[in-house]
């Protein structure tokens, strides 16, 4: 097994997939990190005029953070009653979420919306690989296909888990850098909130196991949908509609347990934030994920087996 | 010894190989004889565990599963990943049985530097060819199978490759299939061929009988 996974590793290193989805991750996080540095100025813009305003007026701005906002929504949008604080409240939360206190998890947040993707896609291309190349019928003769196919999977959850550490490594210290640079824009001093006031959920590291268990899922339906149809594409498609186009169908939906688990796992202080689920639990969310694990595993080992090593 | 017990194998109904018992002697070299489509591939694939059949096949008394780390076959198209280049290749499929060093070696009696740094996408039919004798040498397999080997390869390279093939039938059990007899006629210790769909042994001890293949396909096919 040994032998197997070091080539596995090897094909991934070599043929610089894991760099590529590396540096679309890294992308993606950026997308994050960039909106929300972008939240962060355009508040302050807003937060800066309504402070002239208050000045001009001889209005008392102390008095009026000291009382709380209002928000009333109505058919033509809405009205804040008490704009000053509102706007500090949010300016407070988004530059929180830039900060190093918080920015890990936003970036682990993001996992939702991204991981179905890039390790679907990481799956994909594992699984069809030797396919595409027709190295299959080569490998198989040294190799029993079960363990191929075990190897090729562990391989998957070995490399993910390298991709989400450097991933979120190399976001974090551009994070900083945002961050840092944003200091130099905004007084953040003057919004800052203690930590306590943004309580956590839960742990740094059970938020990175739930966004690794979500890599971990898609990773394994990706290579499933690979084994399947043989190609990258019709995978990826399917993926992608489901994740992104398709709405969330309910109780016994994939996407609703992952909310599910989201919504009380993460914290959704930044710019990322997850539909709520609907009319789940903790036993049916878990046993819904196990299932689609149980279910993927056990279709891509008995199609990859049956499948002859020279269909292309 | 490769010992194959009431083999055969169809496709639905189609039979592809009768019923056939044969012997395939240790350290010899063995020729499959047998026009296109008559199943000699299949045969292959079959010998391999790689395609359903009936009847059982032994590899010194065991199991395809239980020898499969010690067999190799070099398919008439030699796939690699083409993406990589001929030495990452060689560092993969090598199976970590040489160091980069001694594949160096290895690969530089066939291929020279810059090719082996070359993606495979560039490589010729030839060269293919030539990157999987390398692998030959570097896994060293006991039993080892070669579809229409020389096929694509230069005329010095399959003067080199006769010799070679004969050095390592010393190690190695080797099953050699093709149509270019005149490669195989200096060579080959026994012939087998598929006659009426049936896997028979023609001919031992075939390089000194003074026979040419070309003859025995000749009067098969007749």
């Amino acid at each position: 097994m040994k032998k197997i996974l070091e080539q596995e590793l090897r094909y991934g290193i070599n043929s610089k997939i894991y760099f590529i989805l590396v540096m679309f991750l890294c992308g993606l996080f950026g997308v994050i990190l960039f909106l929300n540095y972008s939240s962060v100025t355009e508040l302050y813009q807003e937060y800066e005029g309504l402070i002239n305003y208050y000045e001009k007026n001889n209005l008392n701005i102390e008095e009026e953070l000291n009382n709380e906002y209002i928000v009333e929504t109505s058919e033509n949008g809405g009205t804040i009653i008490n704009p000053i604080v509102y706007y500090n409240d949010a300016l407070s939360k988004y530059i929180y979420a830039a900060s190093s206190e918080y920015r890990l998890s936003q970036l682990l947040e993001s996992s939702v919306l991204y991981f179905p993707i890039v390790f679907g896609l990481l799956g994909l291309v594992i699984s069809t690989n030797d396919y595409k190349y027709r190295t299959i019928k080569l490998r198989t003769v040294r190799i029993n296909k079960n363990r191929l196919g075990l190897a090729k999977q562990i391989s998957i959850a070995i490399s993910s888990f390298i991709i989400i550490v450097v991933s979120l490594l190399f976001a974090y210290i551009v994070g900083e850098i945002m961050y840092q640079y944003l200091a130099g824009k905004i007084p953040i001093k003057d919004f800052l909130i203690e930590t306590d006031t943004f309580g956590d959920r839960s742990s740094i590291f059970l938020k990175f196991f739930f966004a690794y268990i979500i890599a971990l899922l898609f990773a394994e339906i990706g290579y499933t949908f690979g084994i399947l149809f043989k190609n990258m594409y019709v995978g990826i498609i399917i993926i992608f509609v489901y994740t992104f186009i398709i709405p969330n169908l309910g109780v016994y939906d994939l996407k609703n347990t992952i909310f599910y688990f989201a919504n009380q796992i993460f914290d959704f202080y930044g710019v990322i934030s997850a539909d709520v689920s609907e009319n789940t639990g903790f036993i049916s969310s878990f046993f819904i994920i196990l299932l689609t694990f149980i279910l993927s595993f056990v279709v891509n080992n008995i199609v990859f087996k049956k499948r002859s090593s020279f269909e292309s | 010894m490769i010992q194959v017990k009431n083999f055969s194998k169809s496709y639905s109904n189609q039979i592809i190989i009768k019923e056939s018992n044969f012997e395939i002697k240790s350290q010899r070299i063995s020729f499959l004889m047998g026009p296109n489509g008559a199943g000699k591939t299949t045969t292959i694939k079959c010998l391999m565990g790689m395609e359903n059949y009936l009847g059982e096949i032994f590899f010194d008394g065991k199991k395809i599963d239980q020898v499969r780390d010690r067999c190799l076959v070099i398919w008439d198209d030699c796939p690699f990943y083409t993406n990589l280049s001929g030495f990452q290749n060689l560092l993969i499929f090598g199976e970590g049985k040489k160091s980069k060093n001694e594949i160096k070696e290895i690969a530089s009696k066939y291929l020279d530097y810059h090719t082996i740094k070359n993606k495979v996408k560039t490589y010729s039919y030839g060269q293919k060819k030539k990157l999987a004798l390398v692998l030959v040498e570097i896994l060293e397999p006991k039993y080892l199978i070669m579809d229409e080997i020389s096929n694509g390869l230069d005329f010095d390279m399959i003067r080199n490759l006769q010799k070679s093939i004969k050095s390592w039938s010393n190690s190695m059990t080797i099953i050699l299939t093709g149509h270019q007899f005149s490669f195989y006629n200096e060579i080959i210790d026994d012939v087998f061929v598929i006659r009426d769909k049936e896997i028979v042994l023609l001919q031992e001890n075939f390089s000194n009988s003074g026979i040419m293949l070309e003859d025995i396909y000749d009067e098969e096919n007749s």
